[in-house]
């Protein structure tokens, strides 16, 4: 018996030859399941190693949402304003002598709800880096000259950002999503002609003197670190659910020819039970890629666009979720069938096949979604900005893993059914 | 796509300038050369989560025979259709009915307009027919079902790249999956990708003022050279295209020896190479057949451009240079430095900041590619109230300072150090680092020239410099495309 076994395995060498190699399409290898990785939190700072370039990322509460009305872009503008401006006591000219003389790099950028602020520096720089860093934070010079140069670029860059049917396409969308509402509120050239030097400062001051979030990748001396923290942290409320979405069809016109549609309307956010299962059902809808059905039904099988798929953003207090198509307008009509027949088959069922696809694939992502030391961080910073649990990615998954065909499948035919915004641009 | 290419030597010309203080660890990297000619570079990142894979091939639009521009591009597309095991269901019937699909497509190419249409019905009802054997993006699907991101592709005037990103663990699937798409891929789907491709040049080129200049602007700056042909393809040459050719372009470039592969990431380096003989040493070996490709004569007069535009207006300037390893490509790095390099860098602070009539300006060196002699380019939008024209004059002005006057030992330090700094941040993560070691490998043939070519630039000087822009910086020579304003 013993001897048969070894001829056995002495035939199977040889007619099968060494190797046993793996089939793709069979089964994965364990683990399925593998964590994303983590910054370390102490002292009130994210940290990560990095044997190379310091990085010093702030998140401070307050971004685009605190623009005053009539004067949509302030955030923005302070933004750039502080960076090509120079600190109060050197001016810009030697500010940016000595941040080149450094090749540091300065950043501030506001979004919705906060400002990012950061500079990447040299090991060997980082002391001398931070402390500049930290006078532009506190004691920006807001040079009028550069305001006015960079007021001038914000606008020359809205003139650029309406030729693009796509960027029209998605700030039509705001406007009816969030009518009534801050969030619809754009920059345009009356508003950005109306932002004064003084509304900058009031700006400044309800921003950059609240306590930020920190973040540092890399080496960094403790007196350094010391420096960034703050004790005080002003009230800040999370924005809270649009209440007025305005839905119907809208149509805008673009230079560039391109045809875009859009559509959306809102979903579950990210502390409601049925968060995972939209999330998958998104996933299977159109935000994987060629594999999803939007991308199959427009893309590979009526090669109609390029561009197609759909798109879920959940905040703690709301959700949207959208879809958007970008052809040429002679093909829009077929477009929106071939979507119509996409939604149509996922109300009529997503199989457990494919659910079980879909839930491999985003457990197997986490790993690699957070690919570089600044998206780690960015991640962590943004957790805590929104007071989002550290537990929460891991017991997300875990609901990943255990939510039920059923529940994705009503959580499909709540995605696809509208009321819709629905946005053409170029028809 | 260009564009995403021209972004990525940007990038990579950071490496290329150096100085005194540049002194970098050589990181831990494998180099393996298969028998057949397959190139791995492996860098384990032990305490990484994930592992990034880069497959370059050397083949792109320079390698296209005329009439058959796009080809690569297509080529690149029909990759990701399947292998004869993925994406079929029957790969024996489907097989037959490719073939017939085949025939019936070159006998529409060759027959008169007017009689096409019932070989065009024979066809849809063979494309209908052959469906069922079909199982469209199954190779997208497996790679996704295994937490693959970054699963994509792009081609360039000189190579064709293919990347994905998985967890850590999974470099036996990785390998299965590209050995086979290697060594026995489908290219089914062939006519609906077509569309697919065709509405991507509508998307990037013909909607597209800024697409029309930059392929414009190309096809002018270049009389003989292969680059003066768009990677998309010419529309005409697209719609052209059938399966025989593609075909016959993959088995005359995609070879073993013309493939460059980096793996970094979180990997034990001894299986590694373990799993990489074993899925990849036994691919035969082909012969490589070398492009010619023509060397660009200098011209005898500047070119202008002038696209008729209702959108906010555009200007390139493009010199005709050399490519690497002449040591003027090196000093063109360090010019990009001096005149976009930062807030203080010339044109910077000459049209932004003094002159107040620029919103953006930039400078690339190598456009389009780097394989064959090259441009170095200047791009600028003027603000509004100001011209095209009066940018170009105020780039003149800084391109004949650069040429009369010595450059200030302040700006060459100050370049290269942003350049030390880039470096370290290009490489910070996985992607980066193999996006950049097999560019080198394939471009340069060897991913090392960057460190030995940090070592001849610490004999450049600023004499060397402005002999350089002297001999390149030619008004006579210069092409120059408006875009509006």
């Amino acid at each position: 018996m013993k001897r048969l076994l070894i001829l056995n395995i002495i035939l199977s060498l040889v007619l099968f030859g060494c190797t046993h190699r793996l089939d793709p399409k069979g089964s994965l290898p364990i683990p399925i399941r593998t964590t994303a990785p983590k910054p370390a939190f102490y002292n009130g700072v994210y940290k990560l190693a990095n044997p190379g370039v310091v990085h010093i990322v702030l998140l401070f509460p307050g971004g685009k949402i605190l623009d005053p009305p009539g004067k949509e872009g302030a955030a923005r503008l302070l933004g750039a304003t502080m960076v090509s401006g120079g600190t109060h006591d050197l001016g810009p000219l030697k500010t940016e002598e000595i941040l080149d003389d450094l090749a540091a790099n300065v950043s501030i950028r506001s979004e919705r709800e906060f400002t990012w602020a950061s500079i990447d520096v040299l090991p060997e720089d980082a002391k001398q880096g931070t402390s500049l860093f930290l006078s532009l934070l506190k004691s920006p010079g807001l040079d009028p000259k550069r305001l006015a140069i960079e007021r001038d670029k914000f606008k020359d860059k809205i003139k650029r950002d309406e030729e693009d049917a796509t960027r029209v396409a998605f700030d039509e969308l705001r406007r009816h999503l969030y009518k009534g509402d801050p969030r619809s509120h754009m920059p345009t050239m009356a508003s950005l002609n109306a932002i004064t030097r003084k509304d900058l400062i009031a700006l400044h001051k309800q921003i950059f003197t609240n306590k930020p979030v920190i973040g540092i990748i890399g080496d960094l001396d403790d007196e350094s670190l010391e420096s960034i923290k703050k004790e005080e942290a002003l009230p800040y409320n999370l924005l809270g659910i649009p209440k007025n979405p305005e839905f119907g069809s809208f149509t805008r016109v673009a230079k560039d020819k391109q045809c875009v549609l859009v559509m959306t309307h809102l979903g579950p956010s990210m502390n409601e039970s049925s968060y995972p299962a939209a999330y998958i059902a998104d996933y299977i809808i159109g935000s994987s890629g060629l594999s999803s059905r939007i991308t199959q039904e427009v893309r590979t099988k009526r090669g109609l666009a390029y561009s197609a798929g759909s798109f879920y953003q959940a905040m703690p207090a709301w959700g949207i979720f959208g879809i958007y198509v970008i052809t040429e307008t002679k093909n829009l009509k077929e477009v929106k069938h071939a979507i119509k027949n996409a939604l149509d088959t996922v109300s009529k069922g997503i199989t457990t096949e494919e659910i079980k696809w879909a839930k491999q694939a985003i457990i197997n992502q986490q790993a690699v979604m957070y690919n570089s030391p600044k998206k780690v961080l960015s991640h962590a910073m943004e957790s805590a900005f929104y007071r989002i649990p550290p537990e929460f990615d891991d017991i997300f998954l875990d609901k990943i893993y255990n939510t039920t065909t059923e529940e994705v499948n009503n959580a499909a035919s709540k995605l696809v059914k509208g009321p819709w915004v629905e946005v053409v641009v170029n028809p | 796509m260009v564009k995403r290419i021209v972004v990525f030597l940007l990038i990579l010309d950071f490496f290329l300038i150096a100085g005194e203080s540049l002194a970098f660890d050589k990181p831990p990297i494998k180099r393996i050369v298969l028998k057949n000619g397959i190139t791995f570079l492996l860098w384990p990142r032990q305490d990484s989560t994930s592992v990034a894979y880069e497959v370059r091939v050397k083949v792109g639009s320079v390698d296209e025979p005329r009439g058959l521009t796009g080809i690569s591009h297509m080529l690149e597309h029909m990759m990701f259709k399947g292998t004869q095991k993925i994406g079929t269901s029957d790969y024996t019937k489907e097989k037959a009915l490719l073939k017939k699909i085949d025939e019936i497509a070159l006998k529409i190419q060759s027959s008169p307009p007017n009689t096409r249409d019932q070989l065009e019905a024979r066809l849809q009802k063979l494309l209908e027919g052959i469906k069922p054997y079909q199982i469209p993006n199954e190779f997208d699907r497996l790679y996704t079902r295994a937490g693959g991101i970054n699963l994509n592709a792009n081609t360039g005037a000189d190579l064709t790249s293919y990347h994905v990103t998985l967890p850590r663990g999974r470099m036996k699937f990785w390998a299965a999956m590209e050995r086979d798409r290697m060594t026995h891929p489908v290219f089914r789907e062939f006519y609906k990708e077509k569309d697919v491709v065709l509405k991507e040049r509508s998307q990037r080129v013909d909607a597209s003022d800024k697409g029309k200049l930059f392929e414009e602007f190309l096809f002018h700056a270049f009389t003989t050279s292969p680059y003066r042909f768009p990677v998309i393809g010419i529309r005409e040459n697209i719609e052209r295209l059938n399966r025989t050719d593609l075909k016959q372009f993959y088995n005359r470039y995609y070879t073993p020896a013309n493939t460059v592969i980096a793996i970094v990431g979180g990997f034990d380096l001894e299986k590694a190479i373990s799993i990489i003989k074993d899925y990849f040493d036994d691919i035969p070996a082909r012969e490589v057949v070398p492009t010619f490709a023509p060397k660009e004569p200098k011209r005898a007069s500047q070119i202008r451009i002038n696209l008729r535009s209702d959108k906010e207006p555009l200007m390139i300037m493009g010199f005709l240079k050399p490519t690497l390893p002449d040591i003027d490509d090196t000093c063109f790095d360090i010019i990009q430095g001096i005149l976009t390099g930062g807030r203080t860098s010339r044109l910077n602070r000459a049209l932004i900041t003094e002159k107040h009539i620029a919103s953006n300006i930039d400078a690339y060196n190598g456009f389009p590619g780097a394989r064959y002699d090259n441009l170095f380019i200047i791009t600028a939008n003027p603000l509004p109230g100001h011209t095209n024209k009066e940018l170009e004059a105020a780039i003149w002005e800084e391109i004949d300072r650069i040429k009369k006057e010595p450059l200030k030992h302040q700006e060459i330090k100050r370049a290269v150090k942003r350049i030390k700094k880039s470096i370290l941040s290009g490489m910070e993560t996985n992607e980066g680092a193999a996006g950049l070691i097999s560019y080198f490998e394939a471009i340069a043939g060897d991913y090392t020239y960057i460190y030995k070519d940090i070592e001849t630039m610490e004999d450049i000087d600023a004499e060397m410099i402005m002999e350089c822009a002297k001999r390149y910086f030619d008004k006579q020579q210069a092409i120059i495309g408006f875009m509006g304003g």
